[in-house]
């Protein structure tokens, strides 16, 4: 199936022929602790309007989307409220959630992406400095990492590839990553033709996927 | 990724844009014209979804950090906060169907000499600049009851509720209270409900909220 990145909320419709859902997967949460519960049992309660599933589902990822919030926005104000609204969105929407299409940290995390980089358009803020804290943290090894994530391994081999790139390319990666930035706005930042701007961008998301792909085979 | 041609151009020509589109970040035409290229080239396709994969985990490359005190507490709040709107908007519902009963039986006993004479509601979608953000029901019969619900609008506040006639005139129904864009209310027009066209929610300075207009 072609998935990109544009995905959001609208984007998790019900499936037409009726396959299954989040909402169709039955009650797992229903008496049992909710911290061994799986991502998807939690939203399949969140789906059933269960408080507890989506409390759980919070205390789980509030760490890791906050920090993707506050990496875009660089404002613990901003981050919080966006943050607020991604998992809410996610309680909203948990219905339509397709687990086909993506992993539940995946969808959310796409929806924090693109709620922050709305926030920051809306402030007219965008953090661009190379050697602002954001970046630095972006880079740095010691990014803590939840034992228990799903994607702990892939998380760090994307943060390796992304550390060894020429920092041209991670420059283009990350504004296009992280503040939604278009090639012609890196373009226009970094003083680089166009198709300069593009390719940087493609070699360097080549290099993660490599990365990704090799380790993991 | 494929070089076998495409309407003219090979599939190395999208090896740019696949990336941009994976990371959300291309204009509408490229997106579209790289999806119906997708669509025919599996290869192209397979590519982008490797490139999606990519993308969502540079995503969550961004280290983690604890947001503020209470914060997990606060969203739980803000869920069950939707809930209980939820609630109202059924209770409101419920009354809506209550009152129709009530009002389709009294209608029922004086059109006995008059059948076919149908008490049910009509209804129209209330919109806004971002979307569909409630309904209108009008309650049949000369007295038409008017009930309304606003899901997500782009309001908070006090609004006034003015239904505006078929024959042009406008009449403001009541005021009432938006909280964080929800707000249910009911009000017996004592007109019938062919006679409104549309029905509008103004904020405090005038300007239009949301809309629903009723065919003639």
């Amino acid at each position: 199936m072609v998935q990109s990145r544009t995905d959001d909320v609208s984007s998790h419709r019900e499936d037409p022929t009726g396959a299954d859902t989040a909402s169709k997967v039955g009650r797992p949460w229903r008496g049992r602790d909710s911290g061994s519960l799986s991502d998807e049992a939690l939203i399949a309660g969140m789906a059933d309007r269960d408080e507890r599933a989506g409390l759980a589902f919070v205390r789980r990822h509030q760490r890791r989307i906050f920090g993707i919030a506050f990496a875009i926005v660089n404002d613990r104000t901003v981050a919080e409220d966006v943050a607020q609204e991604a998992f809410l969105r996610v309680w909203r929407h948990a219905a339509v959630f397709d687990p086909r299409r993506s992993s539940v940290l995946t969808w959310t995390s796409r929806i924090t992406r693109n709620l922050a980089i709305d926030a920051l358009r809306l402030h007219r803020a965008f953090a661009t400095d190379p050697n602002d804290v954001i970046w630095a943290g972006l880079m740095s090894e010691e990014a803590t990492l939840d034992d228990r994530a799903v994607h702990a391994d892939e998380i760090t081999r994307a943060g390796a590839a992304l550390r060894e790139l020429p920092t041209e390319q991670r420059h283009a990666l990350v504004r296009s990553t992280f503040y939604g930035q278009s090639a012609q706005e890196i373009a226009d930042a970094e003083q680089i033709p166009l198709g300069t701007a593009k390719s940087r961008i493609r070699i360097g998301l080549d290099k993660v996927r490599d990365a990704l792909a090799k380790e993991g085979s | 990724v494929s070089t076998e041609p495409d309407n003219g151009r090979g599939c190395a020509a999208y090896r740019d844009e696949l990336a941009l589109v994976a990371l959300g970040t291309s204009s509408g035409r490229e997106r579209a014209e790289i999806l119906a290229h997708c669509e025919e080239c599996a290869e192209c396709a397979a590519e982008l979804e490797r490139l999606s994969v990519a993308a969502d985990a540079l995503l969550l490359v961004a280290p983690e950090a604890t947001p503020p005190v209470g914060f997990a507490s606060r969203v739980a709040e803000q869920m069950g906060a939707g809930r209980e709107r939820h609630r109202v908007r059924t209770r409101v519902l419920a009354i809506a169907v209550a009152v129709t009963l009530l009002v389709g039986f009294g209608a029922g006993v004086l059109a006995t000499r008059s059948s076919g004479h149908d008490n049910t509601f009509i209804s129209a979608r209330l919109t806004s600049a971002t979307g569909t953000t409630g309904d209108v029901m009008l309650s049949r019969g000369p007295n038409a009851w008017l009930f309304m619900t606003l899901d997500d609008a782009p309001a908070t506040g006090q609004v006034t509720c003015e239904v505006t006639l078929q024959n042009g005139r406008r009449i403001a129904v009541g005021h009432y209270v938006v909280r964080s864009g929800y707000g249910a209310w009911a009000v017996w027009l004592q007109m019938p409900a062919t006679s409104i066209h549309r029905v509008d929610v103004i904020d405090r300075s005038g300007v239009v909220l949301a809309s629903a207009t009723f065919a003639a």
